[in-house]
């Protein structure tokens, strides 16, 4: 669905900037060289909070920043495969476009690959911008995957609420995971999780 | 104590151990640049340079930024691989897309290593890049042969019509003071443990000659270098009796006002640590265990 960028309702000056992008890109410009330039020229001011669903997606809007929603904007058009690039390629402001913006674009079975890349990245604001304000990994992840994931999220001590949907995809194997990490960390007389309690509670119920 | 922040501008950083980060850390560098060159001995494809670019842009400045260091690059097929048909058009194919990251702050190190006359067409190629991105241009000049080959660059420069202001021309000594000493070239000197120039060489050089248009860099890669020889250097200035607002001239003012010239970077922020931390649900930036939001100690 070409356009989707536009269900973010974008104000009328940034919807005029991507507008001069998506131009530039129908003149021949090479998305590979100007993604870059993406931030410098859109910015990076976050758009207004607010739950969006776009068919089965959910997601918090407030984390896009402008720059973000041009890259989705450009990725419609040039396609999944060259939007992969700014991944693989890319400084920190465009790994983050494309952690925004690939998971609309892409099959489940690209987003599945995409997540299993993206879950061994050192840069923990990048993998956490993957895995949390969205339904993305809740949705196309298997067992194995989403308790790798959870277990990560919860390793780097991100909060349990902003895991979309983890009651739904709770196991007792993930459970038996939190509890063993619990352990290791009681152990070690370092801080556990907070969410470890909540999700072992779950299971029980 | 060391309170004049400093600007570390040629650091091949991604030779060295956290410990020299940390090191660099304690000893006031807020900025180190990194400039792309070679990894020590021949690279076979193509797809090695993607990589370490890629690892220049990415996984290096987050590193650094982990030491409170700012990291930016300068991107460039150096003048040793330029020799190699093997990758030398593939990779100058490259260096537009790099040449916009929002971390490249120059195009860089390229220059002459062996005088060759393919070296020299390399340079003028990536010279009209830094014309076509802005960027200013960080030149690497022969450790064999040094006045012939400075004599070179410089010449190859003039007839460009590069602005010479726009010029960090590299690895000088007491000879080649004399060739750029008042053209507008930004004068660079790599300062080593014990060959070439070391810090009470560069000393001497400084009560001679002054600090305008002069900057000063470790040149740290996996040979016998060394990451402090600027902040070693500093402390010999005081030494000295250098005035502090002379120190800070050489040491932050003058490569920070070279690198931050072409806007791509905004030089307020390099005396604040950079971002390493997560970004929040509100899209805030907060450090691990809960640190200050960014630009808060602006
Ligand atoms: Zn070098």
């Amino acid at each position: 669905m070409a356009g989707l960028w536009k269900s973010f309702a974008p104000e009328t000056a940034l919807a005029g900037m991507i507008e001069s992008e998506l131009a530039a890109l129908a003149g021949g410009a090479e998305f590979a060289v100007r993604a870059a330039g993406l931030p410098r020229r859109i910015g990076r001011a976050l758009l207004p909070s607010g739950q969006m669903k776009l068919g089965v997606v959910l997601l918090e809007r407030g984390v896009w920043r402008a720059c973000d929603l041009a890259a989705l904007a450009c990725i419609e058009v040039v396609g999944a495969e060259v939007g992969m690039e700014l991944f693989l390629h890319g400084d920190r402001d465009e790994r983050l476009m494309s952690v925004r913006a690939l998971p609309l674009v892409s099959s489940q079975g690209e987003l599945q690959q995409f997540l299993r890349r993206l879950q061994s990245c050192n840069d923990q604001a990048l993998f956490e911008a993957g895995f949390v304000d969205s339904n993305h990994a809740a949705r196309v992840l298997d067992e194995a995957d989403w308790n790798r994931a959870v277990l990560k999220l919860a390793f780097v001590g991100v909060a349990l609420e902003r895991i979309t949907d983890w009651e739904a995809r709770t196991n007792p194997v993930l459970g038996a995971m939190l509890a063993d990490l619990a352990a290791e960390r009681q152990a070690a007389g370092r801080p556990v999780w907070a969410g470890t309690n909540v999700v072992l509670a779950s299971l029980d119920r | 104590m060391n309170t004049i922040p400093i600007f570390e501008p040629h650091a091949h950083m991604i030779s060295r151990v956290t410990d020299d980060y940390e090191r660099m850390s304690a000893a006031g560098v807020k900025v180190v640049l990194e400039p792309a060159f070679w990894l020590g001995q021949p690279r076979t494809s193509v797809g090695s340079f993607i990589d370490y670019f890629d690892t220049l842009i990415g996984f290096e400045r987050y590193r650094a930024s982990q030491f409170g260091i700012h990291h930016v690059c300068a991107m460039a097929l150096n003048p040793r691989e330029a020799n190699d048909p093997g990758v030398r058009d593939a990779v100058l194919k490259l260096l537009p897309r790099y040449l916009e990251k929002g971390g490249v702050v120059a195009v860089g190190e390229l220059g002459l290593d062996e005088m060759t006359s393919t070296e020299e067409a390399c340079f003028e190629v990536q010279v009209e890049l830094a014309k076509k991105h802005s960027l200013p241009l960080l030149v690497h000049t022969p450790h064999r042969n040094k006045r012939q080959g400075f004599v070179r660059c410089f010449e190859l420069l003039k007839h460009s019509g590069f602005p010479l202001e726009q010029v960090l021309l590299d690895h000088g000594n007491e000879e080649t003071i004399a060739i750029t000493m008042g053209t507008g070239v930004l004068q660079g000197f790599s300062i080593y443990p014990n060959t070439k120039m070391d810090p009470p060489r560069m000393v001497a050089l400084l009560k001679k000659y002054g600090t305008e248009r002069i900057s000063i860099n470790s040149a740290c890669d996996w040979g016998i270098s060394d990451p402090l020889s600027v902040p070693k250097t500093v402390a010999l200035m005081r030494e000295a009796g250098f005035e502090e607002a002379s120190i800070r001239k050489l040491v932050w003012d003058t490569p920070a006002e070279f690198f931050s010239a072409s806007g791509r970077v905004n030089r307020a922020e390099w005396v604040c640590p950079p971002e390493a931390a997560p970004f929040s649900a509100t899209g805030t930036t907060i450090a691990r265990g809960g640190g200050k939001v960014p630009g808060s100690c602006c």
